[in-house]
């Protein structure tokens, strides 16, 4: 990205960055914006998936 | 979010983030969201995906931000895709909640490359069919929309791709830039290496369908940009070479206006 656009930053390796390709996501069960619990791959049943990583929110 | 994704076809979306359930709920009631917004307070979950943003200490300094409570548990932003048994079949993560990949390139890694789309132009040079079009997204501020070009050979001959001598062009994209439209690095295929002449000489060459793509960053809001793609390149067989090409075609951009 040009210097316009952003300072010169450190590189990140986002290769590295979460769950590997060609593994299975592991079970992931966490509440959703009404409480209840949702398990990721029970929710999803035989369909594909889409995890969408997001800052927050809140700001 | 990428709602029109999730929307186009039978796929289960979900996000995650570190707020707690009041805030999403919040949000989800504002913007009318329907699919689950998981709620990973104290970012358990983010880190052991291996998500946690390991750089935010150096990028606020960078800018002269300071860091502070917000900063902890922060992941970086992306989008895991899975297939249908749970396995990742494609990921993309970005340094800056500022930049989002449009979900042209979210469909392509779940699916593969994508053919071009009917609107696609459609140019011919050295028997060649060279299709060029963009992502169909209207685009977003901080989003990566893309260029696409993909060639097709004739049969039985090739283009030259990566680093060759001089006396032979390598496929190239060239797109204009235009205010508020960055084009980054083309993506070119990597090749193969292979002897194709009766020097007996080996070089990195492409043949069937060759795709290029262009990342082009939006840096503001943007109506409808249109702009020049020109196209380089040179098509042989393991005997002749015909002479090196340039083809160019107008592709229209749409932002989201504003």
């Amino acid at each position: 990205m040009s210097s316009e656009l952003a300072p010169d930053l450190p590189q990140v390796d986002f290769d590295a960055v979460g769950p590997p390709i060609g593994v299975r996501l592991p079970d992931i069960v966490l509440p959703d914006q009404h409480g209840h619990p949702v398990d990721f791959h029970a929710y999803r049943g035989d369909r594909p998936g889409m995890l969408v990583v997001h800052r927050s929110a809140d700001w | 979010m990428q709602h029109s994704v999730a929307e186009d076809g039978d796929t289960a979306v979900v996000a995650v983030s570190y707020d707690p359930v009041e805030i999403l709920a919040e949000f989800a009631g504002r913007h009318g969201i329907t699919f689950p917004l998981l709620s990973d307070v104290g970012s358990r979950v983010i880190a052991e995906l291996g998500m946690l943003n390991t750089s935010i200490a150096e990028d606020q300094a960078a800018w002269g931000k300071p860091l502070d409570d917000r900063h902890r548990g922060l992941p970086f932003p992306g989008t895991v895709l899975l297939d249908g048994d749970g396995i990742v079949v494609g990921k993309v993560f970005e340094r800056s909640h500022r930049v989002r990949p449009t979900g042209g390139l979210l469909l392509e890694l779940m699916q593969g490359p994508l053919p071009p789309p009917e609107t696609a132009a459609t140019l011919e040079a050295a028997g060649t069919a060279v299709a060029v079009w963009s992502d169909p997204n209207p685009l977003f501020p901080g989003q990566v929309g893309r260029i696409r070009v993909r060639l097709r050979t004739p049969v039985g001959s090739h283009v030259y791709v990566g680093s060759n001598p001089p006396a032979y062009t390598c496929v190239s994209v060239e797109v204009e830039p235009r205010e508020g439209v960055n084009p980054l690095a083309p993506m070119l295929p990597v090749g193969e290496r292979r002897r194709v002449n009766v020097l007996d000489e080996e070089w990195t060459v492409a043949d069937g369908d060759v795709d290029v793509t262009v990342p082009l960053f939006l840096d503001r809001d943007v109506d409808t940009v249109e702009t020049t793609v020109t196209v380089r390149f040179q098509v042989c067989t393991d005997h002749d070479c015909l002479p090196p090409v340039s083809v160019s075609t107008v592709v229209r951009l749409d932002g989201r206006g504003e």
